[in-house]
Order: structure tokens, then C-alpha cells, then sequence
């Protein structure tokens, strides 16, 4: 190429072709750099303290000395996948469901007995006589210590939604959440009774369900306990539908319960106090006969983000279990020995 | 003379013809480049527009923030179907408040955005007032801290400028914003 030739190329690319390398530049510098470093700015803002911050980090504190359980290392492993509901029976084995079955394990989780059920099971009670409750979201079904049948009823009024079951005398009950009551059947499988419904002259409010958490346990005396969880209180219902007692405890701190529906998971010592399992703030503790609060079982921070506890139950020696939907195994937690007994 | 004015003219043509290639190459690769860095900010959505998934938001506040609208385009909706219509919702009320009532004081949202109609005891019914709310996501905290998380946050179209690059897109530390389609703008 000759020398001019090379001159006149030049003077072409420079006329034509710089300026549109500049504007290639321009857009690739606005498209790419530019961008990263807004992002990078924006990544610098992330960190930024939130003016509309929510904190409830000191509800979840728990004083040490209210604590009176420890975990016991190891508790019972679950051999079933998304265990949904535990009880432990009058002959101290454990009970624990999952779809379409119900697995009966000694309290170390050696499996003894295995029950065939259609369905998820919601929840499970044992009779003093070995006799087996099992409910669905709309079915139940009674066996009995042998796994025979006794009754497998799937066809309940319309909007059914059963919560939990408690077998008390020959008196089968589920809580409704759907139809927000109470309903006794008999041994046959047949509704005898609707209770809990808002009645002002008997004095009975109604339950106030807001989600499905709605828990009933037998009373050990022909009665049942019923979790009203919209107002946080706890009501005890004669054979014949009649409110005999009640108790609430409203409040955000340690000593009461908060949110909606708590407590979701309740249970009866033999002392008569309550175990009580809450969500939100997921704790469990323990409960006077007459609702004053006692101690702590497990305090928030036993328990990892978005915990759900599935059940509890106790032992004959006072051990806690709890039901954890993150581990999907049973938690044991031990009465604390004071320093007198250690002595 | 006539021969090298044509040399000359031939030249000037050729001169033009080359540096028109060169343009129109470059153009080629700079409007490649434009669409591929469009298309990678989702500018070739023409039929679609900004949307957060609640089930990725963390209820950060950004919402409040970043938006280039003030107040942000971002606002409070309540899911009807799941609340259930609680004395003592956790979106209304600061956590440990003593007495129920409606009271300034009591209140959870900053912009008493949240309005509380009786329904018969002891239910309420809970609603937006969107001209307050200016998406801060307090109240959507307390909701899913205390209740059943019924009230979610969502870009009001109504409002939204459809940015192409939606300012809180880019500062959302929870990735929650999407582009959806604007026959269904919703995510609840
Ligand atoms: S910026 Fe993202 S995480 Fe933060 S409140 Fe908005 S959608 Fe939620
Ligand atoms: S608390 Fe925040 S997000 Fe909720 S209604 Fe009030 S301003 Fe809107
Ligand atoms: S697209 Fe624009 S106006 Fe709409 S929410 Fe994002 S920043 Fe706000």
C-alpha cells in the first residue's frame, strides 16, 4: 500500500471510525460499569439500618432461672418421613404418625407396632384401655389395642376441618376448626353432641378460631380441656357439653400467651398442670391447674427459625416430649433436679 | 488533467463508500450490544410489569425506600381469605400493647394506614387505607410474627411507573421483584 493510500485510511478511520468506538465506549461504560457500580452502591445501602425496623428479639428472652427442663441429648429418632402427630400412652410408649400410618415405639424408638391408616393423620389419642383415635382433616377412626376397626368415618358436615382428637370415657372428641366446634361421638362413630357453641345464657362465648389450631385433650375426669385460641384461653367441658372452668392467660411476655392461636399444643400432668406449646414465639411451658404460670420446658432459642412444634406428650416419669418439625424427631426435655434432690 | 480528476472523484468515492462500511459495522456491533444488555434488564418486556413475591420478601423496609415514587408505589394489601379478622392482630397493634383499642399509641403502622372496623365480637375486619400506606412493611412483620400472614406487600399498578429498571429491583436484598404479566399483576 502506498503511502498515501496509508495517510487517506488514516484520516478515514479517524473521521468515521474513533467516534464511533466512542460511542461503542460510551454505551458499554453507561450499560456495564456504570451499572455495577450503582449496584455496588445499592449493596453498600443493603447494610443501611431499616427506619421501619420490627423487632421482637427481647420477647424471645427467656430468664435462665424460669427454666426448669433440660434437653436431654439424643431424644427419640422418628423412623417416619414428616411425622404429623405424637402421643404417648397410659403404658408409656410413644405414638407417632405420618401418612397412612401410625408406628407405636418404646421410649428409646424401638418400633414395637405398626397401624395401617388412609390418610395424613392430624392427630392421635390412646385410650386407658388401648383403644386407638386417629383423625384426618375430615375423617376419623377408633381401633382398638388388637388393630381391629372399630369405626372409619370420612363423610362429616360441610366445611369440616378436625384439628385434634381426645378419647375420654366412651366419648370420642375432635376439634372442628372449620365449623369452630366441639363434637362428642360414641363409640360407633356417631355425633352425639355439638359443644362450644356460642351460647350467652350457659355463659359459652364460642371458640374464636382463627387458623387451624385448635387442640382438645381429656380432662381424666369425664371432662375435656379445649384451647379457645382466639382469646388465649383454655375451657373445660363436662360429658354433657357444660363449661365447668376456664383460664386465659393474655399477654406478650413469658407469663401469658400472644398472637393468634395460642397456645396450639396443650397437655395434662398428672400433678394437673398444663404443658404448652405456643407458635410465633415458639416456647413450651408449664402451667398451674388454675393458670398461673410455673416454668419454662424449652425457651425460644431451643428451638430454629420457623419451627413448628407438631405435639407434645409426657411420660410417666414427667419427661416432656416435644414433636419438631424442623428435626422431624422427638425432642426430650428433663425436669431439672433442684439442689436438695441432687444432694 | 481529465484522467486524474477522475482518479480524484474515484478516490472521493471511495473514500465515502469505505468510511460508510466502517459506520455500518460499528453501528452493527453497537446495536448488538444495546440489545443484548436490554435484554439482560428485561427491556424487551413490553407486555409485562414489576411484581415482589411476598413468599421471598424479608420485610426489609427498602420497599419504603427505593422506590423513585414518594410515596412508594409499593403498598399493603390484605389477603381477606386468610386473616382471621383477630381481636388482637399482630399487623395492627405494637407488640405488647396493654389495651386493644384504637388509640395512636397502640398502633403498629407509622402512617396509621391500617383502619379496624368492628364485625361483631370479637372480630375485626382490618383494611388499607393506600393513600397512607407508604409500603414500610411493618405492619406485614407483625402479620407473620403474630398472625397468619395475611397481610403481604404488592406493587399497586394503579400507581407504579413501570420503570425499566425498577429502583427497588436493584436494592432488593431478597431478589423478591419480578417482571409478570400485566393480565395477571398480581402475586397472592
Ligand atoms: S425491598 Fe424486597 S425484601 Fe425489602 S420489603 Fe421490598 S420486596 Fe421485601
Ligand atoms: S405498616 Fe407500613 S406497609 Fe403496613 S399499612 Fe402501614 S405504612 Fe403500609
Ligand atoms: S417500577 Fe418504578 S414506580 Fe414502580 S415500584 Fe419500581 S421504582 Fe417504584
Amino acid at each position: 500500500m502506498s503511502n498515501r493510500k496509508i495517510k487517506e485510511r488514516s484520516i478515514q478511520f479517524c473521521l468515521l471510525g474513533l467516534p464511533i468506538i466512542a460511542i461503542i465506549a460510551t454505551l458499554v461504560y453507561v450499560k456495564f460499569i456504570a451499572d455495577k457500580s450503582t449496584k455496588a452502591g445499592n449493596k453498600s445501602s443493603q447494610s443501611q439500618v431499616n427506619p421501619f425496623s420490627y423487632d421482637i428479639s427481647d420477647l424471645k428472652k427467656v430468664n435462665s432461672e424460669l427454666v426448669k427442663y433440660v434437653e436431654r441429648g439424643g431424644g427419640v429418632k422418628v423412623p417416619l418421613r414428616r411425622p404429623t402427630a405424637m402421643t404417648i400412652a397410659s403404658d408409656n410408649t410413644i405414638y407417632v404418625a405420618g401418612k397412612d400410618r401410625v408406628l407405636q415405639l418404646d421410649l428409646r424408638g424401638q418400633q414395637l407396632q405398626e397401624f395401617a391408616v388412609l390418610g395424613i393423620p392430624i392427630s392421635v389419642d390412646i385410650a386407658k384401655n388401648g383403644d386407638m383415635a386417629v383423625c384426618f382433616e375430615e375423617g376419623l377412626m377408633l381401633l382398638d389395642k388388637n388393630n381391629q376397626k372399630i369405626f372409619d368415618v370420612r363423610k362429616f358436615p360441610k366445611n369440616t376441618l378436625f384439628t385434634s382428637v381426645a378419647i375420654e370415657g366412651d366419648s370420642i372428641y375432635v376439634t372442628d376448626a372449620g365449623r369452630r366446634v366441639l363434637i362428642q361421638l360414641n363409640r360407633s362413630g356417631e355425633i352425639v353432641n355439638e359443644i362450644g357453641k356460642r351460647d350467652s345464657d350457659a355463659g359459652i362465648q364460642g371458640f374464636i378460631v382463627p387458623s387451624a389450631d385448635f387442640d382438645v385433650i381429656p380432662g381424666n375426669d369425664e371432662t375435656v380441656w379445649v384451647v379457645n385460641p382466639g382469646i388465649h384461653q383454655l375451657e373445660n367441658y363436662t360429658y354433657d357439653g357444660k363449661l365447668r372452668s376456664s383460664w386465659s392467660a393474655e399477654h406478650v411476655g413469658i407469663q401469658g400467651f400472644s398472637g393468634c392461636c395460642n397456645p396450639t399444643r396443650i397437655l395434662l400432668l398428672e400433678n394437673g398442670d398444663f404443658v404448652t406449646a405456643e407458635k410465633h414465639i415458639v416456647r413450651v411451658k408449664i402451667y398451674s391447674p388454675t393458670g398461673e404460670f410455673k416454668c419454662v420446658v424449652a425457651a425460644p432459642h431451643k428451638f430454629e427459625d420457623g419451627t413448628v412444634i407438631i405435639d407434645i406428650a409426657s411420660d410417666r416419669a414427667g419427661n416432656i416430649y416435644i414433636l419438631d418439625s424442623k428435626s422431624e424427631d422427638i425432642r426430650v426435655f428433663e425436669p431439672k433436679m433442684d439442689r436438695d434432690e441432687k444432694k | 488533467m481529465k484522467k486524474n480528476d477522475d482518479k480524484k472523484a474515484m478516490d472521493r468515492r471511495e473514500f465515502i463508500r469505505t468510511g460508510v462500511r466502517y459506520g455500518c459495522v460499528s453501528l452493527l456491533a453497537a446495536g448488538g450490544l444495546y440489545l443484548t444488555s436490554s435484554r439482560k434488564y428485561g427491556k424487551d418486556s413490553q407486555h409485562k410489569v414489576w411484581q415482589l413475591d411476598p413468599e421471598k420478601c424479608i420485610k426489609c423496609g427498602k420497599c419504603a425506600t427505593t422506590c423513585v415514587l414518594t410515596p412508594s408505589a409499593v403498598k399493603c394489601v390484605h389477603v381477606y381469605a386468610a386473616c382471621g379478622y383477630c381481636n388482637l392482630c399482630g399487623g395492627y397493634f405494637q407488640p405488647g400493647t396493654k389495651k386493644l383499642t384504637t388509640g395512636g399509641e397502640n398502633q403498629l403502622c407509622p402512617t396509621a394506614a391500617i383502619k379496624r372496623t368492628y364485625i361483631e365480637d370479637p372480630y375485626y375486619e382490618y383494611s388499607i387505607d393506600e393513600n397512607l400506606c407508604i409500603g414500610c412493611a411493618k405492619c406485614v412483620n407483625g402479620c407473620s410474627d403474630f398472625g397468619n400472614s395475611s397481610l403481604v406487600l404488592q406493587v399497586r399498578h394503579d400507581r407504579c411507573l413501570n420503570c425499566n429498571e425498577c429502583n427497588i429491583a436493584k436494592s432488593c436484598p431478597a431478589q423478591a421483584f419480578t417482571r409478570v404479566p400485566s393480565s395477571r399483576p398480581e402475586l397472592i
